[in-house]
């Protein structure tokens, strides 16, 4: 028998309908008092979700939302940030949706730089549709598809970040919100494509990885001296994984975002701010087809 | 003897600039006063294979490309192959005798270009120049107009322009000395016309898109639709023009709905595999209520089909694509014109309405010539629902209660983007409330399902009031024995084709251009009073996609189709003689009886 209970209440007054002690939790408060504590204006920040339990963020946040379809986060964020570079621009995806479904868009968007952070909702299983594998199911692991262990190797998600460029690399976890909340700072201050994969038990499907699980691993890069400005060091810390797994800002590098660089968005207002700008056809003409008027 | 119409083909290997110089001569033809119409065709290859041009050049108006051509550079043996059946027996070729044998028989212009390139010390590339200054000679084409022609062609690269113009004069010059002693096609002088511009259906699109104002362009290469990628990437460096080559097609089409979310006109081109991966994107558009716009260019399917051959075969995928039922605009532009005209307009409905709009080409309109009159600058700009961003201010600061989804009369909600300051605005892939919150509460969902599906019949008025949603050629349609119906590029080839009948048959031509939401009433109104006509539908396709589509629609019957799937273009001769097989056999049969 289930225990009917009291859900919680966002502050945008909507029922939230994550299990009890669901890891989900600490990732909204962290991620509200962050940018509260930065003094960010709700309205100038831009919360981009996508499909999964962690998809619902969306409707939780005080702050401009648009909830897409499964893996799509990053190119809808992009399309914002372009339009509109004085926002901040915050996409919240899964495991599932940032690294099954979307992975193609994942590297792109590290090569890129665009000024987008991707909070990853890492519960290593298929929350939403109730419990299946996904691409961070460690190996040997039951899920409601693999019953008699994963057969796949996990993708590594630090790793393939920090490998592929990434301008900012960090790993959190559910159960130390206030360190969570520090990374969020942190992502929020930087200027490029930021990702934050956030350990997030799922207590409802997997009963491996619980909060206790990780607590007895889990210790802070910031503790042991790591300087995120060290690359090699970095790449080396992300292989860091079982007896001993290490949370915090692994990778750092400012660089120039896609927006800073791109002609278009470079300089001038953000593109929706500026009038709607019809061009006159005939120079077009005249400059690329030959036309002469007489 | 001087005639009214002078068709040229030029045919080579790719790579061998077959279709420059092709266009080039289109493009003299043109300053001179004629009207052309150009098309081309290549394979998927880089080297090699076999690419040809044909131009056709008028003193009056003409539509289409026909199967006969009066004159013919051969660059290639396999121009004789290939075209075999596009020769007459009046046909003379120009060639180069050391490259390419011609059969017996044919009347052939010797052009030693090799020698000429080898004495005059010149690169292999620059032959078909040679070519060009040749034709311009045999057919009347004074050599300032090649000139000028090569410069429009190279624009702005100097040492091309001018070894390409050194190429043409000694082509022509060489020509312009041997005696010849059979007829040239040489076309009558023109008569006045106004400034004309050779545009393909993707320059004008990208026209097009630059007047309406489009902010955000992102999208995968794919034939035949990555020419407006690369017009755009042309003209946006100094503009308010974000020009994006992305990773996929479902990249693109999310960039696009972001950007229209995020407040600006967003658009993406591609044809129907890429089509197939924007159409999670698609539905997403239609509950969220974005204005993208997608060009789709059609090429022949299934799959890969012909990647550069052209085909009509995308108009039910274009109609009923994506996931539940929502609002979509679909419109087929008939000719480049035309095309530069539909695609504002779709960003004006689409933004008006708040749904998703797709602009259907293929590729024969897409990258075929046309000489155009000057685009119009003068053209309505209408942001519709879109709330101006200074404007949005204002009303916030002022205490507008703002609802992004708000339920109204016509469906329509405004639409305020994010950032503007003291308002949080949602929205919503699932079913949501007025908020943009998700509900899957009874009541909700259905008011907030029907309020969207609401729009439709708002937008199907406009269109059949304000816009042009289809046209009739010929005779009336109540006094036509003939009715033909046809959409997109394939009307061009079915005017001339009637022009070919002629008195045979009175024949009334109905072309649809605003194809979704389908415009019943004026569809009706347009055939009214018809008698027993044979009823034709003419379309690039097997099924015949449009018949199907007015049947659901308004319940008439077309009784028969004339389709193709060879990926080549109707021509006007060879569809004249099966409209002219078909309806002697079937006349006196009714249309709309069982059967
Ligand atoms: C195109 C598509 N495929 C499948 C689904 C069904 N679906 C919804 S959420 C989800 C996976 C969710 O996993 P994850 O992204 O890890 O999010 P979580 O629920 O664990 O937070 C799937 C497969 C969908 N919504 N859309
Ligand atoms: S299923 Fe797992 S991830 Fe989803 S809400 Fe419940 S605990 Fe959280
Ligand atoms: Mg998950």
């Amino acid at each position: 028998m289930v225990v009917p209970v009291k859900q919680p209440v966002a502050v945008t007054k909507r029922t939230i309908t994550w299990c009890p002690g669901c890891g989900n939790f600490s990732i909204l408060s962290a991620f509200i008092d962050a940018v509260n504590d930065l003094g960010l204006e709700p309205w100038k920040v831009v919360v981009v979700s996508g499909i999964g339990c962690s998809g619902k963020i969306a409707n939780y946040t005080p702050f401009n939302g648009a909830h897409v379809i499964h893996g799509r986060v990053i190119p809808f964020a992009m399309g914002v940030k372009l339009v509109n570079p004085e926002l901040v621009v915050v996409g919240f995806s899964g495991d599932g949706d940032a690294y099954a479904i979307g992975i193609e868009h994942l590297p792109h968007a590290i090569r890129r730089n665009i000024d987008v952070k991707l909070i990853v909702h890492n519960n290593k299983v298929f929350g939403l549709t109730t419990g299946q594998a996904s691409p961070t199911s460690d190996k040997g692991m039951i899920t409601r598809t693999t019953p008699w262990g994963n057969i796949e190797e996990p993708i590594n998600p630090i790793a393939m970040a920090i490998s592929l460029g990434a301008s900012f690399v960090a790993r959190g976890f559910s159960g130390d919100t206030g360190h969570l909340k520090y990374l969020f700072k942190e992502a929020l201050r930087h200027k490029g494509f930021s990702l934050i994969d956030v350990l997030q038990p799922c207590v409802t499907y997997d009963r491996v990885h619980t909060y206790q699980w990780y607590r007895e691993r889990i210790y802070r890069l910031e503790d042991a001296g790591h300087d995120p400005v060290n690359f090699n060091e970095a790449l080396k810390k992300a292989y860091e994984w079982g007896d001993r797994i290490p949370i915090g800002l692994f990778y750092r590098v400012r660089k120039p975002t896609f927006e800073e660089v791109l002609p278009v968005t470079s300089e001038g207002p953000p593109l929706v701010v500026r009038p709607i700008s019809s061009r006159t056809i005939r120079d077009l003409l005249v400059k690329n087809h030959g036309l002469t008027l007489d | 003897m001087e005639r009214d119409v002078v068709q040229l083909l030029v045919g080579g290997s790719a790579g061998s600039g077959s279709i420059a110089c092709g266009t080039i001569l289109a493009r003299a033809l043109m300053e001179m006063g004629y009207y052309i119409v150009g098309d081309n065709e290549y394979p998927s290859i880089i080297r090699g294979g076999h690419t040809a041009y044909w131009v056709r050049a008028s003193v009056k108006r003409i539509n289409e490309v026909d199967e006969f051509n009066d004159l013919v550079v051969a660059m290639d043996h396999e121009t004789f192959i290939r075209h075999s059946m596009e020769f007459r027996e009046s046909t003379v070729f120009i060639l180069d005798s050391k490259v390419v044998k011609p059969p017996n028989g044919v009347k052939v212009i010797d052009v030693p270009v090799l020698k000429l390139l080898r004495e005059e010390g010149m690169e292999l590339v620059v032959g078909n120049s040679i070519f060009s200054g040749a034709v311009a000679a045999a057919i009347g084409i004074p050599l300032d107009y090649v000139h000028k022609a090569i410069e429009a062609q190279f624009r702005g690269r100097k040492s091309v322009i001018e070894v390409n113009s050194r190429a043409a004069a000694i082509g022509y010059e060489y020509l312009a000395q041997v005696s010849i002693d059979y007829d040239l096609p040489r076309l009558k002088p023109p008569r006045p016309w106004g400034p004309r511009v050779l545009l393909t259906g993707n320059e004008a699109v990208a026209l097009g898109m630059a007047k309406a104002g489009v902010k955000v362009y992102a999208s995968y290469p794919m034939t035949p639709a990555s020419t407006i990628l690369h017009y755009l990437i042309g003209i946006s460096k100094d503009k308010d023009m974000a020009v994006l080559q992305v990773e996929n097609e479902i990249a693109a089409a999310q960039i696009v709905a972001g950007a229209a979310w995020a407040g600006v006109r967003a658009a993406t081109g591609t044809s129907g595999g890429g089509f197939s991966l924007m159409v999670e994107t698609l539905s997403m558009a239609g509950m969220m209520e974005l204005p993208i716009v997608i060009v789709l260019a059609m090429r022949p399917g299934p799959s890969t089909g012909m990647a550069t051959m052209s085909a009509q075969q995308d108009l039910l995928f274009a109609v009923f694509s994506g996931h539940g039922e929502f609002p979509r605009i679909v419109v087929a532009p008939i000719d480049q014109y035309d095309a530069y005209i539909k695609v504002i307009e779709a960003f004006n409905l689409a933004e008006k309405y708040r749904v998703p709009a797709i602009i259907l080409e293929d590729k024969h309109l897409a990258e075929g010539h046309r000489s155009v009159p000057v685009l119009p600058e003068e053209v309505a700009i209408d942001r519709g629902a879109v709330v101006p961003y200074e404007e949005a201010v204002k009303l916030v600061r002022n205490g507008f209660e703002y609802k992004p989804y708000q339920v109204t009369k016509t469906g329509v909600s405004l639409h305020i983007s994010p950032g503007v300051p003291g308002l949080v605005v949602r929205t919503e892939s699932s079913e949501h409330d007025e908020g943009g919150f998700v509900t899957i509460a009874p009541h909700k969902a259905s008011e907030m399902y029907l309020k969207r599906l609401r729009k439709i019949k708002y937008l199907r008025k406009e269109i059949e009031e304000k816009y042009k949603p289809l046209e009739v050629h010929g005779v009336k349609p109540s006094e036509a024995d003939l009715l033909i119906f046809t959409w997109g590029s394939s009307l061009q080839a079915v005017v001339d084709a009637m022009e070919i009948v002629g008195g045979e048959l009175s024949a009334s031509v109905i072309s649809i251009s605003y194809l979704w939401p389908f415009p019943r009433r004026r569809f009706r109104e347009a055939l009214m009073g018809v008698k027993d006509a044979i009823t034709i539908s003419v379309e690039h396709n097997a099924l015949g996609l449009l018949a199907k589509l007015i049947r659901m629609e308004t319940g008439f019957r077309i009784a028969y189709h004339l389709g193709k799937v060879d990926g080549r273009p109707f021509r006007p001769s060879p569809l004249a003689e099966k409209i002219i097989k078909l309806a002697k056999a079937v006349r006196g049969v009714k249309h709309g009886s069982p059967r």
